[in-house]
């Protein structure tokens, strides 16, 4: 076999480990795979507010999305076979805001139960008090426009009715809200 | 000489046909891919127009998806309704949304487009509201009932005086 013939083959099957590498590395990366999930889904005009690892192998994505008003709050549960972050599961919940501009919906992913909803950006800080006396702090998130969601993930037994209270910057309560929550996702 | 040209020709053989095979089996995810897709911005439409809550459980082979309607559903449900009372041949999907079939919802309310017109002219004649020379087009309907606004002149007046609202 000449050098020039040799040249080529060993040339293809670099372009082709190359190619097998770039992919591997692009589903090694959470955010990028995030971003291929929500363009998978034709989630559009969407803006993703945090990645949450929840251990080593399990992440949730929390994005906004759908035109004008990114009025859809979806939730992406990623989980790591051998090197490679895969999608387990998704829930996309149409925003309904009231007044104060506070939502709630529940999902439960793998071994976790999510509670989240959007916020009125004057609020900085959602504790939640269960109607069996267990009480929370929820992390409070924000995109890069400024808007902003809250969260909570669980462990262990569900609620159904809570008080949320919102406080803003200063600590002053802005609100207190009982909700009874749909537990069915 | 002859053995070496003949090894050369089953290296080359074998590599035509592995990158053929690669080719093949590449090119079938890709329109499978595709499929997936068009059937996902599907959803992604029918959540969107009538604001359902959507869970993803499996995104291929098959895609398995479970539909939620939410409160702006069940107001925009409720004013197609009013709709169909006043114009019956306007098709209320009482079966097609018990099943949770949107998909079905979504094709009863594009095979009534045919009667939005005439139903538009008729509310605006029966109507004591509109001047005698007021017309809307049919989009008057579909816009209240997909998105609760008027964007007719005289709309929310009729509707209040024809009982539907």
């Amino acid at each position: 076999m000449s050098v020039k013939k040799k040249i080529i083959i060993i040339f293809i099957f670099g372009i082709i480990l190359i190619s097998l590498f770039v992919k591997i590395q692009s589903d090694n990366k959470l955010d990028a795979k995030v971003e291929t999930i929500i363009y998978q889904l034709n989630h559009t005009e969407n803006d993703v507010y945090k990645i949450h690892k929840i251990n080593n192998n399990q992440a949730l994505a929390f994005y906004t999305w759908g035109y004008p008003n990114q009025d859809h709050l979806g939730v992406i549960e990623l989980k790591k076979q051998g090197l490679i972050w895969k999608f387990n599961k998704a829930v996309s919940n149409y925003i309904e805001y009231d007044e104060v501009k506070f939502s709630c919906n529940f999902s439960a992913f793998e071994n976790v139960k999510l509670y989240q909803g959007k916020l009125s950006n004057k609020i900085d800080e959602v504790i939640v008090r269960t109607d069996d006396n267990r009480q929370f702090k929820a992390e409070v998130i924000e995109s890069e426009h400024g808007d902003k969601m809250w969260y909570l993930i669980l462990e262990d037994e569900p609620f159904e009715v809570a008080t949320f209270v919102l406080k803003d910057s200063k600590g002053l309560i802005i609100n207190e809200l009982e909700v009874t929550i749909d537990l069915k996702w | 000489m002859l053995a070496t040209r003949k090894f050369k020709a089953l290296i080359i053989l074998a590599l035509v046909i592995s990158l053929s095979f690669i080719s093949f089996i590449y090119i079938k995810a890709l329109i499978h891919e595709q499929k997936n897709e068009q059937v996902l911005s599907e959803y992604q439409s029918l959540v969107n127009k009538y604001k359902l809550d959507i869970m993803y459980n499996r995104l291929n082979d098959p895609i398995d998806v479970d539909l939620r309607s939410t409160q702006y559903t069940y107001d925009l449900l409720s004013r197609w309704k009013a709709i169909s009372i006043y114009a019956p041949e306007f098709i209320y999907p009482h079966q097609e949304i018990k099943e949770n079939n949107w998909f079905k919802v979504d094709e009863v309310l594009e095979n009534n487009s045919e009667h939005m017109q005439a139903i538009v002219d008729q509310m605006y004649e029966e109507s004591t509201i509109p001047p005698d020379e007021a017309r809307a087009s049919s989009g008057a309907i579909s816009h209240y009932i997909l998105y609760n606004s008027y964007e007719s002149q005289y709309f929310s007046e009729i509707l209040v005086d024809l009982d539907i609202e």
